[in-house]
């Protein structure tokens, strides 16, 4: 028998190395606790006064923005400006948004994005999202000199990252937001520098830039089906909805793209359909958590874009067959 | 109709009665994400993993180009040995599942290397195409003040096999 177990030994050792290990120790809430938590903390940035500071990390920029945010009263008001970088400024009123950019080019926002800037980063249906996601309860950490519960949202699949968020445990705002890469690493970081709850002062909405308005699409958010004439679409990864379809004209092309937007409820994936371009290359890359995948395929081109894995971008581009 | 779809992926519909929902999954959208979602949900929940995209075609391709052993070498061993190689075979196959998922897991820990070495050729010449994508998506995902990174966006074009 003792001989038998020696020479299964190797092969013990070898399942156990399979097994998943936490890496971080966290407890897994339940669906219904899970809801709450998510739907606290979308409330509390839409519906608290305050104003503060906070920092974008993404890639090798740094970022600061000042946000003042209104949302005790009957129409929320939001204004945030850069304060290094070209200079940006966006004011949200309602569902009206005007912006101040460097380039002038024209912009049109969708009802669905047009207020998902952090700490509003949260989507609305959060059930859709624990489809895709389990949420996790981590240790607690002080943020902007406030005391935060840190949160992460993992993915079920291999199709999406991690997102962690920092809850301030008083209002349930979040303080900060670290979305993980390939390496399990933080790619990009939104965290409060400084930040004062309660009543704003009204001077610090006034938008210190001449802004323009923005157009902002009427699409109630119903999810639809993709027309395209043009192209099968098969299998795509799991848990990603088709959300809409634009044409539009891009810098430096001569025909329209078709693009396509799916979302899994947190992050959202573009998919450009065109005819094909000579000089373009097919392949993968990718910047921090941005991963691009082009394929050109009978006289077309398909390019996929999205903060989700190499993994994802591939199935996408796979799945669009022309017909 | 959400009774009789529940119903049928308990595999407790009546054979009469499956036909005439297949039909109505095909008319209506919103039955066809349940059956998914409800599918996802409970792969979730039971645990099973999921393999790579392609894992398929590959199994099959590398199945198709294993040779034939048409008079397979008498086991030369004692009938202990044969019953203990059943399990072990098993394991075996278990254990191939495991490296084929765990494979895919470290391919893109692995990659992004690779695409770092390989971007330094014609990065100059493809930023402004990958720009006006970058563009693109981030306006449809709402974040408007995201023009610095595009500005900065440098993505390298790793080729294909």
């Amino acid at each position: 028998m003792s001989d038998l177990l020696s020479r299964l030994k190797p092969l013990v050792l070898c399942i156990s190395l399979f097994l998943p290990v936490g890496a971080w120790a966290a407890a897994e809430l339940n669906n219904a606790d899970a809801v709450i938590v998510l739907n606290r903390m979308s409330a509390a940035a839409k519906q608290n006064d305050f104003q503060g500071l906070f920092t974008h990390q993404h890639g090798d920029s740094t970022e600061t923005f000042r946000i003042v945010h209104v949302g005790s009263e009957s129409l929320e008001i939001e204004r945030r400006e850069s304060l290094d970088g070209p200079r940006r400024e966006y004011y949200r009123k309602g569902d009206q948004v005007s912006v101040y950019l460097p380039s002038k080019r024209a912009v049109s926002l969708d009802r669905r994005f047009s207020s998902k800037l952090f700490p509003q980063h949260l989507p609305e249906n959060a059930d859709f999202v624990l489809l895709n996601y389990r949420l996790k309860k981590g240790g607690m950490e002080r943020v902007a000199g406030l005391n935060a519960q840190i949160y992460e949202l993992e993915p079920r699949d291999i199709f999406r990252f991690p997102l962690r968020l920092w809850m301030h445990t008083d209002s349930g705002l979040i303080l900060k937001s670290e979305r993980l890469g390939p390496y399990a690493q933080p790619v990009e970081l939104f965290v409060f520098s400084a930040l004062a709850l309660g009543k704003v002062d009204r001077a610090l909405l006034n938008p210190v830039n001449p802004l323009r308005p923005v157009v902002i699409e009427s699409n109630q958010g119903a999810v639809s089906e993709p027309v395209e004439p043009a192209w099968a679409i098969g299998h795509l990864p799991r848990g990603f909805r088709f959300m809409k379809s634009i044409q539009r004209t891009l810098v430096g092309k001569e025909m329209p793209v078709v693009q396509h937007l799916y979302s899994d409820g947190l992050v959202t994936v573009s998919v450009f359909l065109e005819p094909a371009v000579a000089e373009a290359k097919e392949g993968a890359s990718h910047q921090g958590a941005m991963h691009m995948q082009v394929r050109q395929i009978n006289g077309k081109m398909v390019t996929v874009l999205g903060e989700v894995p190499a993994e994802t971008v591939k199935a996408f581009a796979f799945a669009f067959q022309p017909r | 109709m959400r009774e009789k779809l529940s119903a049928l992926m308990d595999g407790e519909l009546d054979v009469a009665d499956i036909d005439g929902l297949l039909a109505e999954m095909k008319r209506d959208v919103s039955l066809n994400e349940n059956w998914y979602d409800w599918h996802q949900l409970s792969d979730s929940m039971q645990e099973h993993p999921l393999l790579s995209p392609q894992f398929m075609e590959r199994f099959s391709a590398r199945l198709a180009a294993e040779p034939t052993v048409v008079a397979p070498q008498r086991l030369k061993r004692s009938s202990v040995m044969k019953k203990l190689l059943i399990p072990l075979t098993a394991a075996a196959s278990i254990a191939f599942v495991g490296v084929a998922a765990w494979q895919t897991q470290t391919s893109f820990s692995v990659a992004p290397a690779m695409v770092a070495v390989q971007s330094v050729k014609s990065v100059d010449q493809k930023t402004p195409a990958v720009r006006a994508y970058l563009a693109a998506h981030s306006q449809e995902s709402g974040n408007v003040l995201a023009e610095r990174d595009i500005v900065y966006a440098d993505f390298g074009m790793e080729n294909l096999r």
